[in-house]
């Protein structure tokens, strides 16, 4: 190793910098130290230096208390934080508490009061006079009272709302026995608008079992009559015509 | 605050004396290096957990600590440094005998050079950083640091020697 090589690795010849020359190198340089004794004095009187240097910058004394000052402020500072973070979190769930706790008393506030006896007479007034009650619940719903066939009421079953394709819809039903069948007939009347469907096409229609009409009436044009009955044709359900 | 209360004990049982030291050589001030060494651990505390490797531990405050000071000292532009563009790389002889060096005329020259020699020329003979280490905590190529480092070392030795004659 060439000597002016030795004296610029001398930079490395200290404790702090072991692992940053190649064991190689370092051997070498070892040798080379070992072998001059020029070069080894020159490096022992760097390393009392530097050793003088390094003792003195080390020479600052930590005063008194200062630790456990700096650690009470610490963990005080934690805490404060922890706390902070407590209050927080306990806000929110107090505000969540409070959210779901108001929501559910506005909904229970808002919930109507089941009257019994108003449910025995709607009921009573459908069996007593069906075609009013049939008009007045049309008509509750924005529809044409009237069914645009003479459906006859005393076949009346029932009215109401049911899914039709996801959408709510307003049904009528007429049922019809036949005894000598064992089973019933029935009419279920749909009455569909044009803000719930696309009406455009709407056809009769029949499968096995059940036939669909459709009625219009003119002076309501957004709105169809949608028949769904298993007898072949709604003859049976309408109003006997009265003979004079 | 990520770290428990426990692991702030440890960290602050470990680090306190070597970080205090470090910022009072890099300040010159008892009162700064306190402030400086409490401040540091409530930045590495709060930002624990950005620290993946804890033997790195040591470095890492160092660095944050350096960090801090450089941010408090940056517009203070009354500070007056001496330049080493004239001092060279090479160090004159050692002496024959080591040095008897008073730490309070050390800390003298030290508060003389700026902080771009000064840190190098702390880290290197306070805490036995690698040249690696010193370099990673400035930002710079290793061979800037070791060229930094022999230029304050000359200038330490230039500043260090007469006053021991003078004595």
């Amino acid at each position: 190793m060439d000597k002016n090589l030795a004296m610029a690795l001398l930079a490395f010849d200290r404790p702090g910098a072991a692992g940053e020359l190649p064991p190689a190198d370092r051997a070498a340089f070892a040798a080379l130290v070992a072998a001059d004794p020029g070069l080894a004095d020159y490096a022992r009187r760097r390393a009392a230096e530097d050793g003088a240097l390094s003792t003195a910058m080390a020479a600052v004394t930590v005063p008194a208390g200062a630790k456990a000052r700096a650690l009470n402020r610490l963990l005080a500072r934690r805490s404060a934080t922890l706390w902070r973070q407590r209050l927080t979190a306990a806000g929110l769930a107090a505000a969540v508490l409070l959210g779901v706790g108001l929501t559910l008393g506005v909904s229970h506030s808002l919930r109507p009061t089941l009257d019994s006896y108003a449910a025995a007479y709607d009921n009573e007034q459908a069996i007593e006079a069906p075609e009013l009650a049939v008009r007045a619940f049309l008509a509750g719903h924005g529809l044409p009272p009237g069914l645009p066939v003479e459906l006859d009421y005393a076949k009346y079953l029932e009215h109401g709302t049911q899914p039709l394709h996801g959408r709510d819809v307003p049904v009528v039903t007429f049922v019809l026995a036949q005894p000598n069948a064992n089973r019933f007939d029935y009419v279920k009347v749909y009455v569909v608008t044009d803000r719930q469907f696309k009406l455009d096409g709407l056809a009769a229609a029949q499968s096995s079992l059940c036939t669909t009409t459709v009625l219009t009436d003119p002076r309501s044009p957004g709105i169809r009559w949608v028949l769904v009955h298993t007898s072949p044709t709604l003859d049976a359900f309408l109003k006997p015509r009265t003979e004079l | 605050m990520g770290l428990a209360e426990a692991g702030i004990r440890d960290l602050v049982e470990v680090h306190y004396d070597s970080l205090y030291r470090y910022a009072f050589r890099l300040s010159g001030s008892a009162a700064d290096a306190e402030d400086l060494t409490q401040d540091a651990f409530g930045k590495a505390i709060a930002r624990h957990a950005q620290l993946r490797d804890p033997t790195k531990a040591r470095g890492w405050l160092f660095r944050i600590l350096r960090n801090d000071y450089l941010h408090r000292v940056r517009d203070d532009k009354r500070r007056k440094v001496v330049s080493l563009d004239s001092v060279g790389e090479l160090p004159a002889e050692p002496p024959d005998a080591p040095p008897d060096i008073d730490p309070g005329k050390l800390q003298g020259v030290l508060d003389e050079l700026d902080e771009s020699f000064r840190t190098p020329l702390i880290l290197f003979y306070f805490e036995d950083f690698s040249y690696r280490e010193i370099a990673d905590q400035m930002d710079l190529p290793m061979g800037t640091v070791m060229s930094r480092l022999a230029r304050a070392k000359a200038y330490l030795r230039g500043r260090l020697e007469p006053l021991k004659l003078d004595d």
